[in-house]
């Protein structure tokens, strides 16, 4: 089994390897953002992968930083069956990508366009878009005895109330105002995962979020009479490690103690995540965390004259994209603990909390 | 030329600065030619008739023009989408992304008071606009040093249209057979 977190501050993706060649790819990001280049098709041209070995796309919800590069990735990977969050397999959604409406000429876009490409491309070639919602197996088989199952675990449906809802009151007048289109709380319709090889099981956790209501993000999932129950050793953090993505009885109801956790930085936002607090508190639930790529990085020196006028006019800013990281996992079925790659600006989050961690230590790949 | 004529009372005769061919100047007292008394009585309006235009003028005060900018030197250019607005911080919260994509992409809090008064109803969230430091040079060849923001003034599309997006929708999802 294989999982890789990759992710640049701006942009995520995870790719699991479910043995036997059977790729599942979450979301995308871009490997250079000029020209838009996704990331997972170069990975899997440099593992000697064929495109034909992904039998799974899923857009775990609508955020320009998840589905960069969707769209192209749903071409490459043309015999995949793709998978949409319930909210974003839904009329509402495909009015606000099927709008008519061209976003202002620009670097800028927003997740908008790459999702209308994505139905474009799906429509074109006559593709089939499977929904994924909490509680539901979205695939089961069984290989040489070992069961192989992949669950989503959200959104609940008044997740996905709400996100439709949103996408028609709030998200298309935006449009209309040919602003950049923004839904109001997309994260908690994403998709959380929950794949089994054998004993191996992995939990993804998206950009799922704790909301205030009990039947909304990971309150939804722990509540949930329906979903797996065995507990994971490996864990994608949720909303890149934010304390607003992890809920406590997550890391005792879902997880194995002191699981394997990976991570990718968000580099946008008031706070870039995770931060200082972040990292003591996943830390203080398990020393075996990576994060793929750095968590600050310092702005580039400007002149001397933009430097005056940003100390009067900018109270802060941050660099939101980074060089990007790749956080790979790997575990046989028979063995106890996972191995750990890093590759570009992936790092150790934690320090180890005895000489000898349980995966070994980290290798660059 | 600038009109900077005006007049100074010094004892029933004026100072005047003149330029160009502007009228002569009258002083106040004889502006309404009845001997500095005001309008006639029982008639409320200002009786003008017997002032000869010629003769006729009124204080002008100094017109004051607003430097023209006659360059801009820029050093710093960037697209910038609004993502968020704190009033109550007096900033806004935009993502800045180099159009050459040379430089990594920033978020930055923006003091609100640097969007010209003209350009407020359009600070919203998603809001496009352009953003450059530079020298801007003046009429009187002063150069200052300024943060350019220009928000985007774009057509907004009708209800029909919006209702087309929605039908359209609907066509997708059925032909998907997703309903």
């Amino acid at each position: 089994v294989e999982v890789s977190i990759v992710g640049r501050g701006y942009g995520e993706c995870v790719l699991v390897h479910l043995g036997w060649g059977d790729w599942l790819i979450v979301d995308c990001c871009l490997a250079e953002p000029e020209p838009p280049t996704p990331y997972p098709p170069l990975y899997l041209e440099r593992m000697g992968i064929p495109f034909e070995e992904v039998r799974w796309l899923l857009a775990s919800h609508w955020h320009d930083d998840h589905v960069a590069g969707f769209g192209a990735l749903t071409q490459l990977c043309n015999t995949a069956t793709v998978y949409m969050s319930e909210a974003l397999r839904s009329q509402e959604f495909a009015s606000l990508a099927q709008a008519e409406i061209e976003e202002p000429p620009g670097r800028i876009g927003s997740g908008i366009r790459e999702m209308r490409q994505t139905l474009k491309e799906l429509k074109e070639s006559r593709r089939t878009v499977e929904q994924a919602r909490a509680d539901q197996r979205l695939f089961l088989d069984e290989v040489d005895g070992l069961t192989r199952e992949i669950w989503a675990l959200s959104p609940s449906n008044a997740a996905s109330l709400r996100s439709k809802r949103a996408f028609v009151q709030e998200a298309l007048p935006m449009a209309a105002a040919r602003r950049r289109v923004r839904a109001p709380d997309p994260n908690e319709a994403s998709v959380a995962l929950h794949v089994r090889v054998g004993d191996v099981v992995v939990l993804l956790g998206a950009d799922l979020q704790n909301e205030k209501s009990a039947d909304r993000g990971w309150k939804a999932v722990l509540g949930s009479q329906g979903r797996p129950r065995e507990r994971a050793s490996l864990f994608k953090l949720a909303h890149h490690g934010a304390d607003n993505g992890d809920h406590p009885d997550v890391w005792v109801e879902m997880l194995e103690e002191e699981p394997v956790v990976a991570l990718t930085p968000y580099g946008a936002g008031p706070r870039p995540r995770p931060d200082d607090a972040d990292v003591a508190r996943i830390c203080s639930y398990t020393s075996e965390a990576y994060i793929a790529g750095p968590r600050r990085v310092k702005l580039p020196k400007a002149s001397s004259p933009v430097e005056k006028v940003r100390r009067k006019a900018v109270r802060s800013a941050a660099v939101s994209e980074r060089p990007l990281g790749h956080v790979r996992c790997r575990r046989s079925t028979s063995a106890s603990g996972w191995t750990v790659d890093l590759d570009g600006t992936a790092e150790r989050l934690c320090s180890p909390k005895s000489a000898e961690p349980s995966g070994g230590d980290p290798h660059r790949l | 030329m600038p009109q900077t004529a005006y007049l100074q009372k010094n004892g029933g005769s004026a100072t005047e600065v003149r330029q160009g061919n502007e009228r002569p100047s009258v002083p106040m007292s004889q502006a309404n030619g009845s001997g500095g008394t005001g309008p006639s009585p029982g008639n409320d309006s200002l009786d003008t008739s017997s002032v000869d235009p010629d003769r006729w003028s009124v204080a002008r005060r100094p017109r004051v023009r607003a430097p023209e900018a006659v360059a801009f030197r820029r050093l710093e250019q960037r697209e910038g989408v609004v993502l968020d607005i704190d009033e109550r911080e007096g900033v806004f919260r935009a993502r800045l992304v180099d159009p050459r994509a040379d430089e990594p992409d920033q978020e930055v809090e923006v003091e609100i008071e640097q969007v010209s008064p003209s350009d407020l109803d359009l600070l919203a969230p998603g809001a496009l606009f352009f953003w450059a430091i530079g020298y801007v040079t003046g009429r009187t060849g002063r150069r200052s040093l300024v943060l350019q923001l220009d928000f985007r003034r774009l057509p907004r599309l009708g209800r029909a249209q919006e209702e087309k997006a929605r039908l359209a929708g609907a066509r997708y999802a059925k032909e998907m057979n997703w309903t």
